[in-house]
């Protein structure tokens, strides 16, 4: 048992202590070699932090419209292909699977680059709309993946008695289907968002500086001198992930003990 | 019939968006829908880069930094996912924190990075104060270097977690008692994680190590915060060559963009191949049980 | 295939002509002031100084609301990507873009005109270029003719940092910055050029080596450069093994050396921002101790500027956001250390006494040298063919050496 803590201990300091550094830099004034602490401490930062407060908001909030946005585009395009790549065996499937899955591997300069001409000219690029469909374009197989998951776990035989029952392809689906889905789809939209929110080059290419994004408000700060603002940036991108993992924990919890 | 058109909702949006993008791509790295340039072969562009040491260097410093950086992914994610397995199913919980990296943006871990391996940095001070070093001149010069540590960092710090989420992922459907089973016959510590564990984790760990591989290889944000001009990886010879030169160089920053997309492709087919044996295999085990 | 070939001939008709020239629309400065009102306009510009982004988000934020009714909005960008940016919207044939205001100059600006992606001329038509501005000191941005495209913003020079408690001596003269390079060894290196400041730094060292700026402000001359460049790349090779790395690298940007400066690695900074110094003391991030000099007859000055975008959506709210950035109100708070500190490239002569003895009474830190001793040794940039050239130069004869 004492190694076990042993090893919680180590993994704990070897997680942690990079947070432990960057919350020591925000406060940090000067900090030169080769002192293990900073030589002098302030509260710029948070003066910073506190004045600027509306616009880091903004960021925030702006990235987490199109990164939620992406998640829903990637329901969109996942559903009804995953019920038919996870159930049926059609000549090629495995062919078109790959090729489905496809845009999560491949690099993402390739395509952006090239769509930007095309976004441009249909008015899609610097909108959030554009800078959400870009970003689904590539995160979509994660959710792709995780529905086929579900699917495999959904017992045909239940759909088969739900269709005798004479329920309809709609109605099986949104009553049937998605709420057994709904584990997956959590976990697949999970990847997706964080996908979307921590990209930096997508958004700043497709967004063009029109779409406010939190990674484009650090990023300038990052290639700065100024590592205090910087850190205190960088601890703040947490927040939002797992404030929002927080909060579908617990709203899952309760409506899967409502229903069931 | 039914079937593919229930595909349409994937397969539009892949034409459209995805193909359709790096056909434009390709069209403008033939000179094309670009007023300024004027080729007399559609291959110029590529004819520039592949006669041209510098961009050849930068290919294979890419694929040198990719490599590394997954294979050094892999082993500690490896070995983090089996040590935390092993731990007591309380004490499990209590690791959580060994998620942080994945939900870290790669911009951060970069700059994180940077503050621990500079010259002046967090390692470095502590070096000093532990007597290793009595100066900054006794560090390394590791960020900037010409062998690409700074980035190798970067991407391992970043993906071990991703290998160890993925190894774990394997680990948890195992079953403890072959270990005691195994130790009962007298099997030792490492005899039991090579023989017994990394067999059942061989499979995963392949297809992990493909898609660091692909990331890594074309991913720009890491490059861009810890690169050096040369050799430079191929990702961010890309972005200068699109974003800091004029309109009359675009076609070469296109053909840069499909070479890096064919040898990603080339890898990714790879990576499907076992991927999709590791499917069927599954369903096959499922068929056993019906 | 079909598909394919259907989405070849989607791609086509999207890419397809439609490129007329945008109206270049001729508007005066009270109709702009008039149609600016409840307006917003997106100011892309650098973004990687606290301290700047603080006094555009707050000071001229606030003045531009209140006096015009504008929504200031700061997009940070750097300059050669919203170039580029720009670029590509030329190319499809986007009329309508997203920027109306750019920060830039030097190569930038050179890049944008040739391109023609700027709108002008613009400058002529301020109230207040035309009441507080020199035209002779804002003729030229790195030897390109300005034409008034573009608008004067505020003024750079180029200084050295050093810390006074910890090295005694410094240096005025490429031949005695050997001499201290020699006796510090590891202690000195520039930012690799083509970044902004190292490259300024090759500038001043080729004018000091090479008998003074005046030679090279008519134009390119190859001739000139192929006999006097030489003598540049053989002292920084001389310079090379005491240099930090032995140069075998140098630091990628001036934010690099920054930060080499900042924890200790190196003893010299360098910064093409007069009061960058006393600024960083006012953060807390640099000893009091910090101070500034110059080369004798040798600190290279520009003017930085602001531009409006061909395709600018509002031309009015630029037009009066460019002009309320020239008054001499904004001018001074930019000039005041605590707010930024760049210098003003208002004319004194043109100011009224009560606002010329308001700029004379400014304290621009113990760090920051007088103004007179910043003019005395203040040089003009060198035209930009030069400096392309020296860059790459620099590369081939020097990195790669």
């Amino acid at each position: 048992m004492t190694r076990d803590k042993t090893i919680v201990l180590l993994v704990w300091s070897i997680f942690l202590l990079p947070l432990a550094v960057l919350a020591l830099y925000s406060f940090a004034g000067r900090w030169a070699f080769p002192s293990l602490l900073p030589d002098t401490m302030d509260l710029r930062t948070l003066i910073y932090l506190k004045k600027n407060s509306a616009s880091i908001l903004t960021s925030m909030g702006s990235s987490f419209l199109y990164s939620s946005a992406a998640v829903l585009l990637s329901i969109v395009y996942s559903l009804l292909p995953a019920s038919v790549l996870s159930r049926s065996d059609f000549p090629g499937q495995g062919f078109v699977e790959s090729l489905l899955l496809a845009p999560a591997v491949l690099p993402v300069m390739t395509f952006s680059i090239g769509i930007h001409m095309i976004f441009i000219r249909l008015g899609l690029a610097d909108t959030h709309l554009g800078v959400a469909l870009i970003l689904s374009i590539y995160s979509y197989p994660y959710m792709l993946r995780a529905l086929m998951a579900g699917y495999a776990t959904i017992d045909p035989n239940a759909l088969v008695c739900a269709r005798n029952l004479g329920a309809g392809f709609w109605q099986i689906l949104w009553e049937i289907e998605i709420p057994l889905l709904l584990p997956a789809m959590v976990a697949g939209g999970s990847i997706v968002f964080l996908v979307a929110f921590s990209d930096y080059f997508l958004v700043f290419l497709i967004g063009g500086g029109s779409v406010p994004s939190y990674s484009g408000y650090l990023f300038p700060f990052l290639n700065s001198t100024d590592w205090s603002i910087a850190s205190a940036l960088t601890l703040l991108s947490l927040v939002p992930p797992l404030l929002l993992f927080l909060v579908l924990d617990l709203t899952l919890a309760r409506l899967y003990r409502k229903w069931m | 019939m039914a079937n593919y058109l229930k595909l349409l909702p994937a397969l539009l949006p892949f034409v459209i968006f995805f193909a359709g993008g790096i056909g434009v791509t390709l069209i403008q790295s033939f000179g094309m829908m670009n007023p300024l340039v004027h080729y007399d072969s559609i291959w110029t562009a590529y004819t520039t880069i592949l006669t041209n040491s510098h961009f050849i260097i930068s290919i294979l410093f890419s694929l040198y930094v990719a490599l590394v950086s997954s294979i050094l992914a892999i082993v500690f994610g490896t070995l983090l996912a089996y040590t935390i397995w092993k731990l007591h199913p309380a004490m499990q919980v209590k690791t959580l924190v060994y998620k942080i990296p994945l939900i870290l943006p790669h911009i951060a871990v970069a700059f994180i990075t940077m503050i621990f391996l500079s010259r002046s940095g967090i390692i470095s001070s502590i070096c000093h104060s532990l007597g290793i070093i009595s100066s900054i001149e006794d560090f390394p010069n590791l960020i900037f270097s010409q062998y690409g540590i700074g980035e190798i960092v970067a991407y391992t710090a970043k993906e071990s977690s991703f290998a160890a989420l993925m190894a774990m992922s394997v680990l948890l459907k195992f079953d403890r008692r072959y270990l005691d089973t195994a130790r009962q016959l007298g099997a030792g510590r490492m005899r039991i994680f090579f023989m017994v564990v990394l067999p059942r984790l061989r499979e995963i760990l392949v297809t992990t190590f493909l898609i660091l591989f692909i990331y890594s290889f074309g991913a720009f944000e890491i490059p861009y915060m810890l690169g050096t001009a040369s050799p430079g990886m191929l990702s961010l010879q890309v972005y200068n060559y699109y974003f800091m030169h004029d309109l009359s160089e675009r076609p070469v920053a296109m053909a840069l963009l499909m070479i890096l997309f064919a040898v990603s492709a080339l890898l990714a087919v790879v990576y499907f191949q076992i991927s999709s044996k590791l499917g069927h295999k599954h369903k096959g085990s499922g068929d056993d049980q019906g | 295939m079909k598909k394919a070939l259907l989405m070849l001939g989607l791609i086509l008709l999207l890419v397809s002509c439609n490129r007329e020239a945008p109206q270049q629309e001729i508007l005066t400065y009270d109709q702009a002031l008039i149609n600016a009102r409840g307006t917003r306009v997106n100011f892309y510009m650098w973004s990687g100084s606290a301290t700047i982004n603080t006094w555009i988000d707050e000071y001229v934020a606030r003045e531009v609301k209140e006096q015009f009714d504008i929504d200031l909005n700061r997009v940070p960008m750097d300059a050669e990507v919203f170039v580029n940016k720009l670029l590509t919207e030329k190319q499809v044939g986007k009329n309508k873009g997203t920027i109306d205001l750019v920060w830039i100059n030097g190569e930038n600006f050179k890049n944008a005109r040739q391109a023609g992606l700027l709108r002008g001329p613009i400058a002529d038509s301020l109230p207040n270029f035309k009441a507080y501005i020199d035209p002779k000191s804002v003729e030229f941005d790195f030897g390109f003719p300005v034409e008034n495209y573009e608008v004067p913003y505020g003024k750079a020079q180029f200084v050295f940092i050093f810390d006074s408690a910890k090295t005694a001596k410094t240096f005025d003269s490429p031949a005695s910055l050997e001499e201290w390079v020699i006796q510090h060894p590891g202690k000195f290196t520039y930012a690799q050029p083509p970044d902004f400041t190292g490259s300024a730094f090759l500038r001043q060292i080729f004018y000091g080596l090479t008998g003074g700026y005046e030679q090279y402000m008519h134009g390119f001359d190859e001739q000139l450069y192929l006999e006097k460049s030489p003598l540049l790349w053989s002292y920084l090779n001389r310079l090379k093994p005491y240099l930090w790395q032995q140069g075998k690298s140098y630091p990628r940007d001036s934010t690099a050396l920054e930060l080499l400066f900042q924890r200790g690695e190196v003893d010299i900074n360098m910064s093409y921002y007069q009061a960058f110094a006393a600024n960083k003391i006012m953060e807390g991030k640099y000893p009091s101790s910090v101070r500034t000099f110059v080369m004798d007859h040798n600190s290279i000055y520009n003017n930085h500027f602001t531009a409006i975008p061909f395709n600018a959506p509002n031309l009015s709210g630029a037009m009066v956001v460019s002009n309320f950035l020239l008054s001499p109100e904004a001018q001074l708070s930019k000039n005041t250390p605590l707010n930024w500190g760049d210098f003003t490239v208002l004319d004194m002569e043109k100011l009224p006494v009560a606002t010329r003895q308001d700029f004379e009474k400014l304290d621009l830190g113990e760090a920051t040298l007088d103004i007179d001793v910043l003019n005395r040794n203040a040089v003009p940039e060198i035209p930009s063919d030069y400096l392309t050239r020296l860059e790459n130069d620099w590369r081939r004869f020097v990195l790669e050496k």
